[in-house]
């Protein structure tokens, strides 16, 4: 493992019982199903994919909302899913997560300053009232808050407002890394330039590391160093956010990156649209073989029988038996 | 002649804090065949626009002013001499000549009734010598123009049976049923993953060809009207504050807003740069003046600005735009 690495996610499986009633076969909804990447220090890894691929499970898993049926998950080489006691606090120190509803992640009993003041309280970082106070009025300047803002309620905030509030928040405890879970979906187009512009500055300024979660790809690709595309538990492709935006090698990517309309009348009549037939496959009873054959127009026979290994093509890593021999 | 003409229409809304002006001094006007994309962000007033028009306003809204015609013929409540009048009339154009498409396909259809009963619901109501049978034939019909396969055995279906993408094309199916002048689609793919969304906007430009009937698409998303609109009309804080042609407001945009509008999105064709936001937030519509609603957030606001709004400037048959910036007094200033 190089030195420069801060998580490795190695084979994570994430599966829910599910009951169907009595004396009837217990199952489980396998939403990540064994999934490898890594994280580099001061890195944006962007993860795409469609509803129910299991992209938010993972951000979960990593940051212990969830706990991982299998694999694991190294936060600066330890082992999260092992850490007991008081190292618990230490890695929740260093990890946080910003949320998609900024509506329903904010406490609306509580005023700002006692928002972004709680993690510094749990964790006792400073001695006094005082320095808390003063570093609460420093993060709201940081993510573009006026400093007397620190004793009014989230409801007197608009969307994007609170969005900074909850970026305030994580970053009150200095952390080295954090789960982006679809920050800006929530948001309107004006203002998702504007978080996103934060989120870019508070990397350049505190060198923090990212997951950013989401399905929107042009913003994906806008932010991130590196992009996985998740297809119903699986990691189909990773690699540079340009060499998979521009040549994507897996059918998957390519019918995903085809199907983003583009804001652009003239090169949105040229552009080839590879609209994929059917819906997403239940992730109780998954296709055997490769996840992806029910919809995939280049499949074959092997692809039923066996499951296709990330492996590496041209400097990235791709699911797909397409370039075996290559 | 224009199939929906809408003129100086203004609606508000009585609240306990004060009127909102949701929707002010609107124009539009959609031809026959026509693909118009309304574009604007949460609170711009342009979901309230066409519930003014297809009289589905809450009770606490109320069109002020302004002519609505439909082919021609008013249909503004304010031109009926009391509500039982207008309601009667809006009953017998609603799903008739006006359809709409709602945003969130999983709450639209009753799941206790089976798909046959409410595609067939539209067709006999507004065709009241229509026997039960024909009308399913001409249901099953209109499940095969949108592209929902074997409708034979799915017509007996409950909407809990099938996915997000094939309800909305249930739900563009009964809005097809009786033909429409003009159908009314109201962010018909939000709701939807990206690849699903696809096969919809491909089933609605396809349908584009086939029928005759208005699409006015009413979006946020700027990829969704580049690809599919004939024209598109922006709307900012009730306000529609620059229309034209697609090429026009993508290419030539004029108001400060569409400009702003396209730069703060990231366009995943170009190279990585940085993203220019629009500073601020969208404007209280809580007892509104006279003022520009882009006012606040505009880099090249002027004095007058507060006071008015500037009568719209033509720059084309198609394209015009309301800023200040392009009166004759302003211009070669504002640009600095």
């Amino acid at each position: 493992m190089a030195d420069d690495t801060i998580l490795k996610v190695d084979n994570l499986k994430v599966y829910f019982p599910v009951s169907n009633g009595f004396l009837k076969k217990k199952s489980f909804v396998k939403a990540v199903d064994g999934i490898s990447f890594d994280i580099k220090k001061g890195e944006t890894f962007g993860l795409v994919g469609e509803s129910g691929c299991g992209k938010s499970t993972t951000g979960r898993a990593i940051v212990k909302i969830y706990k991982p049926t299998d694999g694991i998950v190294e936060f600066e080489g330890k082992d999260v899913t092992k850490i007991k006691g008081t190292d618990i606090k230490q890695f929740k120190k260093d990890m946080q997560m910003i949320f998609q509803d900024p509506y329903a992640s904010l406490n609306p009993r509580m005023t700002v300053g006692e928002i972004i003041r709680e993690p510094m309280d749990i964790h006792g970082i400073y001695d006094t009232k005082e320095e808390r106070e003063k570093r609460v009025r420093e993060l709201l300047e940081i993510v573009g808050l006026k400093p007397d803002h620190i004793r009014r309620y989230p409801h007197e905030f608009s969307g994007g407002q609170r969005q900074r509030i909850g970026i305030a928040r994580t970053l009150a405890l200095n952390p080295k890394f954090i789960v982006c879970d679809e920050p800006i979906s929530a948001l309107d187009v004006s203002i998702q330039a504007q978080v996103i512009n934060l989120l870019e500055e508070i990397q350049e300024k505190m060198g923090i590391s990212y997951l950013f979660i989401a399905h929107d790809l042009s913003m994906v690709k806008h932010i991130s160093d590196r992009i996985g595309v998740m297809y119903l538990g699986n990691m189909v492709e990773v690699g540079n956010s340009d060499d998979v935006y521009h040549h994507p090698l897996h059918p998957y990517t390519q019918a995903l990156l085809s199907s983003v309309p583009i804001p652009d009348p003239k090169a949105a009549g040229l552009k080839k649209r590879i609209v994929l037939e059917g819906e997403l496959p239940s992730p109780i009873d998954p296709p055997s073989g490769c996840v992806f054959r029910t919809r995939c127009p280049k499949a074959t026979e092997r692809c039923a029988q066996e499951k296709p290994k990330l492996r590496s093509v041209d400097g990235r890593q791709v699911a797909c038996f397409l370039y075996d021999e290559k | 002649m224009a199939m929906l003409e809408i003129n100086h229409l203004t609606t508000e809304f009585t609240t306990e804090n004060g009127i909102v002006k949701a929707v002010r001094d609107v124009s539009l006007k959609v031809e026959k065949g026509e693909v118009l994309g309304i574009v604007g962000e949460s609170g711009s007033g342009k979901s309230q626009t066409m519930f003014s028009v297809m009289g589905l306003l809450a009770g606490n809204g109320k069109v002020v002013e302004g002519s609505i015609k439909l082919d021609g013929k008013e249909i503004s409540p304010l031109s009926f001499e009391n509500r039982k009048d207008y309601e009667k009339t809006m009953d017998d154009i609603r799903g008739n000549d006006m359809a709409m498409i709602f945003q969130d396909p999983m709450t639209f259809l009753n799941p206790v009734l089976k798909i046959e009963t409410q595609l067939v619901e539209p067709i006999i109501n507004h065709n009241p010598d229509i026997s039960k049978k024909e009308a399913r034939q001409r249901a099953l019909e209109l499940m095969r123009k949108v592209g929902i396969p074997s409708p034979e055995n799915r017509i007996d279906q409950y909407p809990h049976q099938f996915s997000g993408g094939m309800r909305q094309r249930i739900i563009i199916a009964i809005a097809l049923a009786c033909n429409p002048k003009v159908i009314i689609a109201d962010e018909p793919t939000t709701a939807l993953d990206v690849t699903i969304q696809a096969q919809v906007l491909d089933l609605i430009s396809s349908l584009k060809d086939t029928i005759d009937s208005s699409i006015i698409m009413i979006t946020h998303d700027l990829g969704v009207v580049a690809s599919i609109c004939d024209r598109i009309a922006i709307m900012y804080g009730g306000k529609i504050v620059e229309t034209g042609t697609a090429e026009e407001i993508f290419y030539n945009p004029q108001h400060p807003y569409t400009k702003g509008l396209l730069q703060c999105i990231a366009n995943p064709e170009e190279e990585r740069k940085k993203l220019h936001p629009i500073p601020g937030s969208p404007p209280d519509l809580l007892n509104i003046s006279n003022e520009c609603p882009f006012v606040d957030r505009c880099e090249s606001a002027m004095k007058i600005c507060k006071l008015a709004m500037n009568d719209y400037t033509s720059f084309s048959d198609t394209h015009s735009c309301s800023c200040w910036l392009q009166h004759d007094m302003a211009k070669g200033k504002g640009e600095e």
